[in-house]
């Protein structure tokens, strides 16, 4: 994970908190075209949430260790793997 | 990041909706105004004068507050949707919001850049009703010259462009022998057919609505598996098969209806009560109607759970409702229907 580097999101794709799960979905699919439901867990849907095209990977990192009773290297290893899912299903850009 | 199958998440947020009384689905009546004048139509005449019906940013609020408490599914219909001029603002607010949504139209009124968006927006089915093939059947039915090309211009828009359709008839005295038509014209289309023929009563429980009734079962000998179809693929939609309530599509329970005034309301065809949402709030509305429902028990005048028909039934309690005005009552135009049904499915 490089700390300076700065995502944005794709705008086709929406956070929905159903049941008390932050589940992330493409909109402009019908639920016909949606293979897969993605369900995040505290700390990635709070990575979601920051990820706004200005802060930088290590400024949100940063704010999830205020937010969240973890570690640097949990975080960084959390950070990594989501952040690779996110960039799989073109989440990210 | 957790992946699952869709169909595995449908069902979950469908069993949890139901045990914690989320309401995750709502049809979402736009307003009571409509550029046709279908004679055996369920809104009445008055409620189209009606003043107050919601401005945009309200529709936006309730949308906001809507996505807020869990809701996923969202029915748009009317009266006729399409009259309205921001019509298209409130699907993409819709859409935008994460909602997954169905459109229910006369179709005559989408034109080709509607359809273009239509086609980007991606809603799950744009349900469009087929009055009749015929133009004289057609605009008998709709009451307006040149609806029938319009609808059927809308529906080749939409599906050069790939939106998903369904379609759905009435069975009406005017179009009694188009059925199977119609029912050939979707499958051409690979697009999914619904019939009813058994006609509500209006919202202020005119029973006028019966007078135009066709006969499909006595007239149309070769069509009669769909009309057994036509129940089952009505019992598809609704998942909530909860057979201890009375209500078994869900209403009360995950499921509710708001009106062109902003009034959340059982299911479209139970106009009372009915609860404010601007003046409150979803959530408070919500609550009073899920307590409202499951006060709502079987009573003595209630004979489903003993009845031989109840297999072939389409009863259910807003019919009973409409009927007159218990919701447990066995409506006899129901009841009709339900014989015919057992002795045609005895026969085949
Ligand atoms: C009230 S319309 C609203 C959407 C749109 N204007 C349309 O016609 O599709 C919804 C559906 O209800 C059907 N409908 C109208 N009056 C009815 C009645 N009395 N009983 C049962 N269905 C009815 C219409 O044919 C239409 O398919
Ligand atoms: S088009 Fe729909 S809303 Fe309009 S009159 Fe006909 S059934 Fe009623
Ligand atoms: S025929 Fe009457 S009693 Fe029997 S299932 Fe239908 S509504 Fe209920």
């Amino acid at each position: 994970m490089r700390e300076t580097m700065v995502l944005r999101k794709n705008k086709n794709m929406v956070t929905r908190v159903i049941d008390d799960e932050t589940i992330l979905l493409p909109i402009y699919k019908t639920s016909d075209e949606i293979n897969s439901i993605y369900t995040l867990n505290r700390v990635a849907s709070r990575v979601w949430k920051l990820i706004n095209g200005k802060r930088t990977l290590g400024e949100i990192k940063k704010q999830i260790l205020k937010d969240f009773d973890t570690i640097p290297e949990e975080v960084s290893k959390e950070m990594a793997k989501f952040l690779k899912d996110l960039k799989e299903i073109k989440a990210v850009v | 990041m957790k992946t699952q199958p869709y169909n595995n998440f449908w069902q979950q947020i469908h069993d949890t909706a139901r045990k914690k009384g989320t309401l995750l689905r709502v049809m979402l009546e736009l307003t009571y105004n409509c550029n046709f004048k279908c004679k055996h139509c369920y809104v009445p005449q008055s409620y189209r004068k009606k003043k107050g019906e919601l401005k945009t940013e309200e529709v936006f609020s309730i949308l906001d507050q809507l996505k807020q408490i869990g809701c996923f599914y969202l029915g748009f219909t009317g009266g006729e949707p399409f009259v309205r001029k921001d019509i298209m603002d409130i699907l993409r607010y819709a859409k935008r919001c994460g909602f997954e949504i169905i459109i229910y139209t006369n179709g005559s009124l989408i034109d080709e850049k509607m359809a273009d968006e239509l086609a980007l927006l991606r809603p799950n089915k744009v349900d469009i009703t087929i009055p009749a093939m015929s133009k004289d059947a057609f605009e008998k039915i709709s009451g307006v010259s040149g609806s029938r090309d319009k609808v059927f211009n809308s529906i080749e828009f939409l599906h050069k462009r790939k939106v998903n359709l369904g379609f759905k008839s009435c069975v009406l005295k005017e179009n009694e022998t188009e059925i199977k038509e119609i029912q050939d014209f979707a499958a051409s289309l690979g697009a999914p057919h619904r019939l009813d023929d058994l006609l509500s009563p209006r919202l202020d429980g005119s029973e006028e609505p019966y007078k135009y009734r066709g006969e499909m079962i006595k007239s149309r000998e070769q069509d009669r598996p769909s009309v057994l179809d036509c129940r089952l693929s009505e019992r598809d939609e609704s998942p909530e098969l909860i057979t201890d309530n009375l209500f078994k599509c869900g209403v009360g329970v995950s499921q509710a209806a708001i009106t062109p005034f902003g009034e959340l309301k059982m299911c479209l065809m139970i106009d009372y009560p009915k609860y404010n949402i601007l003046e409150g709030c979803l959530r408070n509305c919500w609550q009073r109607l899920k307590e409202l429902t499951s006060d709502i028990k079987p009573d003595e005048k209630y004979q489903c759970n003993k009845c031989e028909l109840e297999p072939y039934c389409k009863w259910c309690p807003a019919k009973a409702w409409l009927y007159n005005k218990t919701f447990t009552f066995c409506e006899p135009e129901g009841r009709g229907k339900a014989e015919q049904v057992r002795q045609l499915s005895n026969n085949i």
